[in-house]
């Protein structure tokens, strides 16, 4: 069983091609996150796991897999900042203002990735309305780094970046309006990336900062966070502010050519 | 501040969430409402920003603002003009701990100093994990690309990453 949380993370190409060749299963992979989930439930990184709903979609997914019907986020298992609504689930923006509140409809970056066959396990714990850096301003109380206990997870998107360093799941989204994608993923030893202005819609998104909010990835690797802008990224008519311009296939240009030149600002 | 001002409005008591069982008319929902469902930081936020908006202020402090952000805007532009990436840290330490900051809003505020830039300036920025310090706490370092480069900032990430990797 290679799934486990010290062993190094497995690329989804790789998962993909496991799962293909039945060597593997999707259940199992989903079983393994959710055992983890409860493991570390101390470091309260989620606000509410959609466990049964991410067992019946590794299913259907590991059969479209197999048949080569898979979209491009096929196996992939992520978790959602709590700002980010997705249809019929809670979204509370870490706040007790709407602690009970249910999305009436899901965000645009849901519905991409729900369209290519992502498996959506949970909604994570964040800053009251993204507000803060080191995730202490929740309603639901702070997340705990996975590296020492005793130290924050940065914020806002800090139960987004714990759940990918701890290994609760694979990949995470997350918000960024002043650093609330980047600060945590810095603090948690992840990538994290803050697209564009007019990258990702922001369709769907609980407003903190509309000039400036963007939807932004929170992985273990460059490449999964090229994979999944490649998804979430793109005009929306719903959001005026998205950008028209075509979304590039960023997982296949990862090739870096040019040559380095290092220039160093000094104070002056 | 400003904009959550505005855009936290909508939180009345009213048209979503939660809506205090201590009100008795309109204004007390409103009020309680407000002063029972949100925390103290998103509080000190609201005031901020509806203070800065206000009459008399709204020109010595939101106008100046929006003028400092075009500066910030422009200047980082024409820096990336001559060059295709900005190498800087993401924060200026690693993760603190756990309530160290919480007294001092302001103190909190500086953890995101590095990367206010690429969001006053709109332009894709990414945090990569460079190494752990000697207390094993993972630290990072920011790369902040072009207006749409987000091809060639991943690429560049994904270079990165592997020149630094630990043998």
């Amino acid at each position: 069983m290679y799934l486990h949380a010290m062993e190094p993370y497995i690329p989804l190409n790789v998962l993909q091609l496991k799962i293909k060749k039945g060597k593997l299963n999707l259940t199992t992979v989903v079983e393994h996150y959710l055992r983890r989930i409860q493991e570390e439930a101390h470091l309260n990184a989620f606000i509410e796991v959609y466990e049964q709903e991410a067992l019946d979609l590794a299913l259907t997914v590991n059969e479209k897999i197999m048949n080569g019907t898979a979209g491009k986020l096929a196996g992939m298992v992520i978790g959602i900042k709590d700002l980010i609504c997705y249809k019929d689930h809670g979204v509370s923006a870490g706040s007790k203002i709407l602690e009970n509140y249910v999305s009436i409809f899901s965000s645009t970056v849901v519905e991409r990735m729900l369209a290519e066959d992502v498996i959506i396990i949970g909604r994570l714990n964040c800053d009251e309305f993204a507000m803060g850096g080191s995730n202490e301003n929740s309603y639901f109380g702070p997340v705990k780094n996975y590296a020492d206990n005793t130290k924050v997870s940065g914020g806002s998107s800090g139960g987004s970046a714990v759940a990918v360093q701890a290994g609760l799941c694979m990949a995470a989204l997350g918000t960024d309006t002043g650093g609330s994608v980047r600060q945590p993923a810095s603090f948690c030893g992840i990538v994290g990336l803050k697209p564009t202005y007019g990258r990702v819609s922001r369709h769907g998104i609980v407003a903190y900062a509309s000039s400036f909010d963007q939807v932004g990835p929170l992985t273990n690797s460059v490449e999964d966070t090229a994979l999944i802008m490649e998804v979430i990224a793109g005009h929306d008519d719903y959001d005026s502010t998205s950008s028209t311009k075509p979304v590039p296939l960023y997982s296949q240009e990862l090739t870096f050519e040019g040559k380095n030149e290092l220039h160093i600002y000094r104070k002056h | 501040m400003a904009e959550s001002s505005s855009n936290l409005a909508r939180y009345d008591g009213v048209h979503y969430g939660y809506r205090s069982p201590n009100a008795v008319d309109l204004e007390s929902t409103y009020k309680k409402s407000r002063s029972e469902g949100f925390g103290t930081e998103v509080k000190r936020r609201i005031l901020l920003g509806t203070f800065v908006l206000s009459a008399g202020h709204y020109d010595s402090f939101y106008g100046k603002a929006q003028q400092v952000r075009r500066l910030i805007r422009e200047k980082t532009d024409e820096i990336l003009r001559d060059h295709d990436f900005i190498l800087l840290p993401t924060s200026p330490g690693p993760a603190f701990g756990l309530g160290e900051k919480t007294e001092d809003p302001v103190v909190m505020y500086l953890a995101d100093i590095f990367t206010v830039q690429a969001s006053l300036a709109g332009i894709p920025a990414i945090s990569l994990p460079l190494r752990n310090n000697s207390r094993n706490l993972p630290l990072g370092i920011q790369l902040i690309g072009k207006r749409f480069g987000e091809s060639e900032l991943l690429a560049f990430s994904k270079y990165l990453m592997e020149v630094t990797k630990i043998q």
